[in-house]
C-alpha cells in the first residue's frame, strides 16, 4: 500500500470540516486508559516480526508446530486474532484477543503496539475503525467497532502498527485568576490558545474551559494525515481560603473501572476531553467526582494546566489478519 | 498469576526432567528408527502452560479432575491466561479480571453414546454430565470443547427511547430498555432493565453521558436494573447511554481435553 492510500485509510470524516475555533463543545469524553488495555502503552513500535517454535523431533521426521493458528497475525511478538463479530445498531464490532507465544511469560510481556485498524472488504474497500474499545477487565482483549459492512469471504483485517511514538506534555501556570475559565492559557510557560509543532504536525487547541465543575478541552490535528494522536490533561489549583483542588479526566477518576471501565477512542486526527473536579485532590475516593456549578466564580492562587499528548504514526505496511468469523446478529 | 504459572512450569520441567532421567537410566537404549524402518511422525505444539492444556483463545484450559458426581460426572478445570499482561503489572489498584476465554459447552463420549454439558457462566470452572446408569469415570473416552465465551470489552452508546420503551440491543445477546422515569423534586431517575441472556450482564454496566448524569446504581431487584439519575432540565428522548465493561459472546469451537494423567 503507498502513502496515497493509507491516508485515504486513515482519512476521517474530522479531517474534512474545519473545527470550531472557540466556544465550540468537546467531540466526547476521549477515554484514556488504553495503556491498561494494552493499547498506546508501548512507546515506540516494534517491528511486525514472524516467529517460529522450536522444533520437536521424534523418530526420524521432524514437524515444526505452528504457534500460532491460520487466522492469527503476529505483532510486536504478539499473536493476535479475531475471534467474534456481531452486529448491533447499525454497527459491526470485531473481537480481538492478543496471546503470548509459546514458552514466553505473560507477565513479562507487553501488549500489541498501538496500530492503526481497518477492514479489507472482499472488493477492496477500506474501512477504518471507528473506536477501540479496551478495558482493564479484560487484559489482552479488545473490541474494534466499524460501521456495519459485509464480513462474508475474503474480508481482512489489517493494522498499521505505529512506526514512533512522540510524546509531550505541555505544562502552563497562572498565579492568580478565576474560574469559569476559558481561552487561550497563556502564562508563564504558556502553551495553549495557539498551534504548536510536534513531530513535524501542528497541533492546536480550540477549546479550553476549566470550571468548577471540570471543564472541557478540544484539539486538532493539522498537517500529515498518517498521524494521529491522544490527548490527556488534567489541572491543579488552589482556592483562596481554600484547599488544593484537582481536575481529572473520566478515565483518570479514582477507581474509574469501578463505575466508568474505560473503553477508549483511538488516536485521532481531532478529540475532546470532558474533565472532571475531584471532591477531594489529597485523597480521592471511590466516588470521588465533585458536581460543581461549572458558572460559580472560584477566586484561584495558583493554576497549573498539564496537557499531554501522545502522536503516533503509522506505518504503510499493514500486518493482515485473516477473517473467518460468522456474525451474529442483533442482540 | 505469575507465582502460580512458574510454579507449574517448574514442576512441569522438574517432572519432565525427573522423567528423562529415569527413563535414561532404565529404559534401552532407543534404537536407530532409520536404520529400522519405523520412523514416525509427530506434530506437536508446544504448551503455554501444561502440556495437557487445550487453547481457546488467549487463555488455555488445564483439566484437573475428572470424578463422580452422584450419577453425574464432574470434569473440573483451571484457566490459564497467555494474553500480554505486563501492561496489567504496572497498573496501580489493578481489578480482578477476567481471562481470555472461558468454556462454555463441552461434549463428553463413552462406549457407545455421547453427552454435553453447559457451563453455568464465564465464571465456572466445572462442567457436569449426565451419563446413563454404569458408566463411571474409567469410562469416559474423550471430552472436548465445543463453545467458549469471548470477553467483549464495551464502551459504546446505545439510544433508549423512554417514551417507548422499545428494546435495543446492547450486548451480544442482550437487550435493553427504560421501564420508566421517576420524577423527584431535583432529579429523574430513568430505570434501565436487561432483557435476553441476562446471566451475561454481570458486568456490564449502563451509564449516562454528559454533565447531567450522576452515578449509576444496579440492583437485582425486577431482574437486574440499573437507576441513572438525571438531573438535566429536560430529559432527552431518546436518550444516549453508554454500555460499559465486559460482555460476553459465544463462539463454536475449542477441540479435545487431554485427559490423561489427571485424577479419575
Amino acid at each position: 500500500m503507498n502513502g496515497d492510500a493509507l491516508r485515504e485509510v486513515l482519512r476521517s470524516p474530522l479531517d474534512d470540516p474545519a473545527p470550531p475555533r472557540r466556544g465550540g463543545r468537546a467531540i466526547g469524553a476521549v477515554l484514556l486508559l488504553a495503556a491498561a488495555g494494552g493499547f498506546g502503552a508501548v512507546a515506540g513500535a516494534r517491528a511486525l516480526t514472524g516467529s517460529e517454535s522450536p522444533a520437536t523431533t521424534e523418530g526420524t521426521t521432524t514437524t515444526i508446530a505452528s504457534p500460532v493458528t491460520a487466522a492469527t497475525a503476529v505483532m510486536g511478538g504478539v499473536g493476535v486474532e479475531a475471534m467474534a463479530a456481531w452486529r448491533q445498531n447499525g454497527a459491526l464490532f470485531v473481537v480481538v484477543s492478543t496471546a503470548v507465544l509459546p514458552g514466553e511469560d505473560p507477565e513479562t510481556v507487553t501488549g500489541v503496539p498501538s496500530a492503526h485498524w481497518a477492514l479489507r472488504l472482499r472488493g477492496g474497500d477500506l474501512l477504518p475503525a471507528e473506536a477501540e474499545l479496551t478495558t482493564i477487565l479484560a487484559p489482552g482483549m479488545f473490541t474494534l467497532q466499524f460501521r456495519d459492512a459485509d464480513l462474508s469471504a475474503g474480508a481482512e483485517l489489517l493494522a498499521y502498527p505505529a512506526e514512533d511514538v512522540i510524546e509531550r506534555t505541555f505544562t502552563t501556570t497562572r498565579d492568580s485568576t478565576r474560574l469559569p475559565w476559558e481561552g487561550p492559557l497563556d502564562g508563564d510557560g504558556g502553551v495553549l490558545g495557539m498551534s504548536y509543532r510536534l513531530g513535524g504536525q501542528e497541533i492546536a487547541f480550540h477549546t479550553t474551559r476549566l470550571d468548577d465543575a471540570g471543564g472541557e478541552l478540544g484539539w486538532y490535528l493539522l498537517g500529515d494525515s498518517v498521524a494521529r494522536a491522544v490527548v490527556d490533561a488534567g489541572a491543579t489549583y488552589t482556592e483562596e481560603d481554600g484547599r488544593p483542588q484537582s481536575i481529572v479526566p473520566e478515565a483518570r477518576l479514582p477507581y474509574a473501572y469501578l463505575t466508568a471501565p474505560p473503553g477508549s477512542a483511538p488516536p485521532a486526527r481531532s478529540g475532546g476531553l470532558h474533565l472532571f473536579h475531584l471532591d477531594d485532590a489529597a485523597n480521592p475516593t471511590f466516588r470521588s467526582r465533585f458536581h460543581g456549578d461549572p458558572e460559580r466564580v472560584v477566586a484561584i492562587r495558583q493554576l497549573v494546566l498539564e496537557v499531554s499528548v501522545r502522536l503516533y504514526r503509522y506505518s504503510a505496511a499493514p500486518a493482515v489478519i485473516p477473517l473467518s468469523l460468522t456474525v451474529a446478529g442483533e442482540g | 498469576m505469575p507465582s502460580r504459572r512458574l510454579t507449574l512450569l517448574a514442576v512441569v520441567a522438574l517432572g519432565v526432567s525427573a522423567g528423562a532421567t529415569t527413563a535414561f537410566l532404565l529404559l534401552p537404549a532407543p534404537r536407530d528408527a532409520a536404520a529400522t524402518g519405523t520412523a514416525t511422525t509427530t506434530s506437536t505444539t508446544p504448551p503455554w502452560v501444561f502440556p495437557h492444556e487445550t487453547r481457546i483463545g488467549s487463555t488455555v484450559v488445564v483439566p484437573t479432575g475428572l470424578q463422580m458426581e452422584g450419577p453425574r460426572v464432574l470434569l473440573t478445570y483451571d484457566l490459564h491466561p497467555i494474553a500480554p499482561l505486563a501492561d496489567l503489572a504496572a497498573t496501580e489498584h489493578a481489578p480482578e479480571w477476567f481471562p481470555g476465554a472461558a468454556p462454555a459447552s463441552f461434549t463428553l463420549t463413552y462406549p457407545g453414546g455421547s453427552a454435553t454439558a453447559r457451563v453455568l457462566g464465564p465464571e465456572g470452572r466445572a462442567a457436569r454430565f449426565d451419563l446413563p446408569a454404569g458408566i463411571s469415570t474409567a469410562q469416559v473416552e474423550s471430552i472436548s470443547v465445543d463453545s467458549f465465551w469471548v470477553p467483549v470489552p464495551a464502551g459504546y452508546t446505545i439510544s433508549l427511547s423512554p417514551s417507548s420503551g422499545d428494546w435495543v440491543a446492547a450486548a451480544p445477546g442482550l437487550q435493553a430498555r427504560i421501564v420508566r422515569v421517576v420524577e423527584q423534586a431535583g432529579n429523574r431517575l430513568v430505570i434501565v432493565e436487561w432483557g435476553g441472556e441476562t446471566a451475561l450482564a454481570g458486568d456490564l454496566a449502563i451509564a449516562g453521558e454528559g454533565r447531567e448524569w450522576r452515578v449509576s446504581s444496579y440492583a437485582m431487584m425486577g431482574g437486574g436494573q440499573w437507576t441513572l439519575d438525571f438531573r438535566g432540565e429536560a430529559l432527552p428522548d431518546p436518550v444516549r447511554l453508554v454500555v460499559r465493561g465486559v460482555g460476553w459472546i459465544e463462539v463454536p469451537g475449542g477441540g479435545p481435553v487431554d485427559l490423561e494423567g489427571i485424577p479419575r
